[in-house]
Order: structure tokens, then C-alpha cells, then sequence
């Protein structure tokens, strides 16, 4: 065996390590929800950004912070509202005295400049505030006052936005959706998982989070998931079920034909793969298996599909229709 | 190394897919040949000989087929990965192994163990068994039925050849025809090469009277319905055919039959060139045979010689009795036959017509036709 495969070996087992260190400390905070916890840590180490959509209430501020807690991270929370300006994100040009009895101007940087980012309630921002974030989140850098300043890696935002409040809110355009790697759903727990966080929460012991692994550690993880190979038919199947989101396609099966009016874009399909390979690299494989991109199909897709009037009167569920895709997409 | 061996389980397993894959076209290709088979055999019967030979012929193009059709649809070396992964849930394992084999990629060699450590000591015959047992029922079943339908659709008893069935007056070479009647209308065949002396009087056959005022009465017949009409060929006569109805003696109709004993002729001076007019009947066939020399004397069996033959018209009638029929006329020795093969009555076939099995149409006939020749005697 090379040392290459063996550099390989070894990191795809740090990674695996990370990953359940993880697990373990955000499931001493945040009780249930695997699968939710697991989609985003594999948004996290791909470099996604994530929005978490749920009501209030659920834990989306929690984990995130928890995440950032567990990892040797610098971590930032923006609470966004209507008067929220895109110099408070990114940060902007203070006029400061420097140390010759001069003044001049400073690049303050604002909480954007930060390893996990969480940007809360979202879509409470104006869109001219939202519209700071697309640079940061697609370039990893933002330009204030003609200078771009790049920001840390590993950058990662985690946006929540509350799905039952819509007064006064201002729902993200596609474009700033189609930046998004993954929108995960937060639900209400099951009973024995209510009855656990009632226990956890309401009692005297402080949860105390024991952080390990730096960006570092993260970024090699990152460029790991990035060896994973891709054998031809979960390419394919990405592919399929991409296309068959496209109403125009004739791959298109009847419900997207029905309900939707625009379908993913090929960042969705990027995000398949990336996902799949994380999740490949979790499993202990370094190929990607076609199982692995029908499973991250769904948070990859469904805030990436527009509904068009009939989907939306009829309130036909992105979910359905991702359904409906991965159904009748066959095996190569 | 374990690129090598990769390629040796891929190599394997593609030589033992090729074997299922066959096998499976081949149960399938011969289940179709060998329906083809059947179908052929009913519709156009042949001896056993010629079968044999349709059916070795039909199987040994199957077996192409088969072969034809492995190699053509042959499984590449991706599609066997992809076989593999699917049989034993490999997660696409192999198929990431072989593109890593052409692909040199930082992970190959991980991807690659991977693979192998997932096939463990799996065997290629485990992997895909042949599993042809419903097709190979289905080509049994096909191809015992092809065989059973060739021999019970035996090849039809050729006139003049098999059984030296030689009707009416022309020589027995002239008359070998090329028209079959089926083995099971043999029984009722009153028509034999080696039929017996004119006036002999076998058991259960009826005398033809050599003189119209021997002919029976119509009480006679009508009180014999159960005859049949039969051609006997003596071979010492020469080209002159026996007409006889079969039955209880003593029933018989004509023999020898003069010119003027054919009844409802049209065309007499045909009939009188013959020296027998031969109306033969069995119990499922019957022929109709001028004489030697007569164009036509007699046409039963074939209405459209009737006319011309000057014979008397009961195709239609016999027609109805399922037998096969031949009406012959020509010069000299020379015969025309118009004869075809009608599905037998398997009743009539076995066990001749009885009482009840005669057709009223038969029995009309036959009155007429007494009739006509009691006012021929009167006449005179």
C-alpha cells in the first residue's frame, strides 16, 4: 500500500473519529434527531452552509452552537431583523487613532468572519441584508468598501428561519436558496426524546461540551471527502435526479410535470456528490455508492425545487415531489 | 496484485454469467423452435423421417440462436461489476473498483481492497446459479409436445405408393399420386390394390350384381341403411374398378357399371367409352373413377366434374361425410385426378357407418339413385 493510501486511511479514521465525537457531545445537548444531527455534520465537513428550517422552539439555535462548541471553532450567532444592515454582517471601515496620534480607517470585521456562523431567523432580514451573506457564502469572502477580505476557513453558515411566522418576514430568493448545500427540517421530537430534553433541561447539571479538533483537522477532513471516488452509476443516478426535477425534461415524471415550475440547478447536483461522499466516507468506504446520493437527495433538493400555482394551491410537499424523483429514477 | 485478482473475480464471473445467459436463451429459443415445431407438424403433417429431420434441424438452429444471441447481449466487464455489487450488496463496490482500475485515482488501492475484502471467499457459482428451472421446464414441455404432435400427426399414407392404392383404370403408375389419405381412413377404404375378384363376395361386403335386373330393389336398401359404398379393384380386371357398398351383403349398388347404369349422366358418350363406371365409397372415402378409356363415367366426389364426367353429383353430400374423394377421367390409361383430403369423421373412420351413423343425405342418394335405375330397367 502507498503512503498516500495510507495518509488516506489514517485521516478517513480521524475523520470518522471527529464525526463521532461529535455526535456524542451534540447528543449530550441536543436529544434525537440522528438523522438531522448526521446530514449536518456531513453539510459541515463538506463546507455547505445549511438552513434549518422548524418552528420555534426545537433546538435549531442550540445545536448550532453546540456544533461550534464541540470543535475548537470560532463560532458567531446573527440575529437578524428587519433593520439589520449588511455592514453588521460583514463588518465595515472604522475610523480609529492609531498609535501615532493619527486617525485612519480600520476594517472592523463583523460576525461573518467566523468559523460556524449561525444566522438566526433569516428571513426576518431585508433582502438587501440577506444579499451580504450570498458573496460570503458562495466566494468565502466579502468585499467592503472595494476591499474583499477573505474569511477562515473552515466557514460554514447555518441559517434557521421559522416557516409559520411569515408577517414581516422576507422569504429568501432562489438564489440565495440555491446557495444553501442542505435545508434540513427540524420536527417535534418523538415522546421518549421530549421526555428526555424536559429531564436534561429543566434540571440543575450544566451540560458541559468537551471541544476537540480544530479547523485544521477539519480542512484535511474536508480535502478527504474530496478523494472519495465516484464510480459511474451514482454519477449517473445524480444526474437523473437532477434532471428529472426539470419539468421540461422527459425525464420528468407526472408530478414534477404538475407541480413544478422550476427544478434544481446543477449546484444540487454537486451537492449530491460531496453529501455522498461524507456519507460514503462515514460508512467506511471511499467510493460512493448509489444508496448514498438517494439518501442525501431530499435536503439536497427540496428548497432547490420551485412549486409552481397548482403545487402550491394544492400544497403538494417538496418532499413528495423528491419522492416522486427518486421513484422514478431506475438504477444504471 | 489485487488488481490482478480483482480482474481474475470480474473475469469469473463474467464467463459464469456468460454460462447463465445462455443457458436461459437457449430454454428460451428452443421452447420457441420447438413450438414452431408443433405448429408445423399440424399444418403440414410428414412421416416420421422427414420430422426427425424438421426437428433436428429446428433444435440445431435454436442452439444457434442461442449462441447468437449469449454473444451479442454478452455481459461487459462493467455491467458484470454491476451484477456483482447488486447479487451480494457490494454498494457499488466493484464498480468503483474497476473504475479505479483505469482511472488512477489517490484512493484506487483503498477502493480496490474494499472490494475484495467485501467478496470475501464468495465463488462465482454461488454468486449466479444458473437457476433455469422454469425455463427449462418451459423448453421440456415445448419440445416433448413438438415431438408428441409429430407422431401423433403422422405422414399421411401415400395413394399409390404406401399401400399400392391404385383407383380407378389407368395403370397403377399413372394413378401414384401425390394426394394422401390419412391413415385413419384406411379402415373404411373400400379401394385396394389388392382388392379382391369382382364377383367375390368377402365377408361383410356386398355383391354389385352383374346385371341391372339383379340390381336390388330400393325396399332392399332402404331396408339396409347401414351400407357403405365401396371401390374394389380387382387386379385381374385390369383397369376396371369395383364399385360396391359396404355392409351386410347383398347390398350392393353397381358393378361394372354400364353406361346406362349411371344415373343422372349428362355427358352419356363419355361415360359409354368407359368400361366401368367405378363409384367407391368407404366409410370415410370414397373415389370416383371413369373407366379405362371414358373421360369421366363417374364423378362422385368432385361436383365439378360432374358435369363433364357425366357422373353423379354428390360432392356435396359426400362432402359433408368428411371423406376424401377422387374423380378421375381421362384417355386411355391415363387418369386426372381431382381428389382432396377432408378431416375424417373418426367415428365413421372406426367403426364404419352403422345404423345410425348414416346420413339422411346418403340414404336419399342412394333411393334416388336405385330409382333412377329401376326406370333405366324399365325403359328398356
Amino acid at each position: 500500500m502507498s503512503s498516500l493510501s495510507a495518509s488516506l486511511e489514517s485521516q478517513a479514521a480521524a475523520f470518522r473519529e471527529c464525526v463521532q465525537h461529535l455526535r456524542t457531545q451534540i447528543g449530550r445537548v441536543f436529544v434525537g434527531q440522528a438523522a438531522l444531527v448526521d446530514h449536518l455534520l456531513v453539510a459541515f465537513f463538506s463546507q455547505g452552509h445549511v438552513l434549518l428550517e422548524g418552528p420555534p422552539g426545537l433546538g435549531k439555535t442550540l445545536l448550532v452552537r453546540t456544533l461550534g462548541e464541540a470543535l475548537t471553532l470560532t463560532t458567531s450567532r446573527i440575529q437578524c431583523t428587519p433593520d439589520l444592515m449588511p455592514a453588521d454582517v460583514t463588518g465595515t471601515n472604522l475610523l480609529v487613532d492609531s498609535p501615532g496620534g493619527h486617525r485612519q480607517f480600520s476594517f472592523q470585521p463583523g460576525p461573518i468572519f467566523a468559523n460556524v456562523v449561525l444566522a438566526d431567523e433569516i428571513n426576518r432580514a431585508t433582502p438587501r441584508t440577506q444579499s451580504a451573506f450570498l458573496e460570503a457564502m458562495q466566494e468565502r469572502r466579502v468585499t467592503v468598501f472595494g476591499v474583499t477580505h477573505a474569511l477562515d476557513e473552515p466557514f460554514v453558515l447555518v441559517a434557521t428561519q421559522n416557516p409559520i411566522e411569515m408577517e414581516g418576514t422576507y422569504p429568501l430568493p432562489e438564489a440565495q436558496l440555491d446557495r444553501f448545500f442542505f435545508k434540513l427540517s427540524v420536527r417535534m421530537p418523538g415522546l421518549a426524546d421530549f421526555a428526555e430534553i424536559l429531564t436534561r433541561t429543566t434540571g440543575p447539571d450544566q451540560v458541559q461540551i468537551t471541544p476537540a479538533f480544530g479547523g485544521a483537522a477539519v480542512r484535511q477532513m474536508s480535502d478527504v471527502i474530496r478523494q472519495v471516488a465516484v464510480p459511474e452509476p451514482a454519477l449517473q443516478i445524480a444526474l437523473r435526479v437532477c434532471r428529472a426535477t426539470h419539468p421540461d425534461t422527459s425525464d420528468a415524471p407526472a408530478i414534477v410535470r404538475k407541480y413544478v415550475r422550476y427544478g434544481a440547478s446543477p449546484r444540487a447536483a454537486q451537492a449530491m456528490i460531496l453529501a455522498s461522499k461524507a456519507l460514503a466516507l462515514l460508512a467506511g468506504r471511499y467510493h460512493v455508492a448509489g444508496a448514498d446520493v438517494r439518501t442525501v437527495a431530499l435536503p439536497a433538493l427540496n428548497h432547490r425545487i420551485i412549486r409552481n400555482f397548482h403545487g402550491e394551491m394544492e400544497q403538494i410537499s417538496t418532499e413528495a415531489i423528491v419522492e416522486g424523483v427518486l421513484a422514478s429514477v431506475q438504477e444504471p | 496484485m489485487t488488481d490482478e485478482r480483482l480482474r481474475q473475480i470480474l473475469s469469473r464471473c463474467r464467463r459464469r454469467l456468460l454460462l447463465v445467459a445462455f443457458v436461459r436463451h437457449l430454454a428460451i429459443s428452443w421452447a420457441a423452435t420447438s413450438t414452431l415445431l408443433a405448429a408445423a407438424a399440424l399444418a403440414w403433417p410428414s412421416d416420421l423421417g422427414v420430422f426427425y429431420q424438421r426437428a433436428a434441424f429446428t433444435l440445431l438452429a435454436g442452439f444457434a440462436a442461442a449462441v447468437v444471441l449469449t454473444w451479442v447481449r454478452r455481459p461487459s466487464m462493467r455491467r458484470t461489476a454491476i451484477e456483482l455489487d447488486r447479487r451480494l450488496a457490494l454498494d457499488d463496490s466493484f464498480v468503483a473498483a474497476l473504475d479505479c482500475l483505469k482511472a488512477s485515482l489517490p484512493v484506487a488501492s483503498l477502493v480496490i481492497r474494499y472490494a475484495l475484502n467485501r467478496f470475501g471467499s464468495a465463488k462465482p457459482r454461488d454468486v449466479f446459479p444458473v437457476n433455469a428451472g422454469v425455463p427449462i421446464v418451459v423448453m421440456m414441455t415445448a419440445v416433448v409436445t413438438a415431438l408428441a404432435v409429430g407422431a401423433w400427426r403422422r405422414p399421411s399414407v401415400q395413394v399409390g405408393r404406401t399401400d399400392g392404392f391404385v383407383i380407378g383404370g389407368g395403370s397403377p403408375e399413372a394413378s401414384a399420386g401425390d394426394k394422401s389419405i390419412e391413415p385413419s381412413q384406411e379402415a373404411g377404404r373400400a379401394v385396394r390394390a389388392s382388392g379382391e375378384a369382382s364377383g367375390a363376395r368377402p365377408e361383410g361386403r356386398a355383391y354389385v350384381p352383374q346385371h341391372p335386373a339383379d340390381v336390388p330393389t330400393t325396399d332392399s336398401v332402404v331396408s339396409r341403411p347401414d351400407l357403405e359404398v365401396g371401390l374394389q379393384i380387382d387386379p385381374h380386371a385390369g383397369q376396371q374398378p369395383t364399385t360396391s357398398l359396404r355392409g351386410k351383403p347383398g347390398a350392393g349398388i353397381l358393378r361394372d357399371a354400364e353406361p346406362e347404369h349411371a344415373p343422372f349422366s349428362s355427358n352419356r358418350s363419355a361415360a359409354d367409352g368407359g368400361s366401368s363406371a367405378a363409384l367407391a365409397e368407404s366409410g370415410n372415402g370414397r373415389s370416383a373413377a371413369d373407366g379405362a378409356r371414358g373421360v369421366g363415367a363417374t364423378a362422385i366426389g368432385n361436383p365439378n366434374l360432374g358435369g363433364q364426367s357425366g357422373g353423379v353429383r354428390e360432392g356435396s353430400l359426400l362432402d359433408e361425410a368428411g371423406a376424401t374423394q377422387s374423380g378421375r377421367h381421362g384417355s386411355g390409361a391415363g387418369v386426372n385426378r381431382s381428389r382432396r383430403t377432408v378431416p375424417a369423421s373418426p367415428t365413421a373412420a372406426s367403426a364404419g357407418w352403422s345404423n345410425t351413423e348414416v346420413p339422411p343425405d346418403l340414404r336419399t342418394y342412394v333411393l334416388e339413385y336405385f330409382s333412377a335405375v329401376e326406370r333405366q330397367v324399365e325403359r328398356r
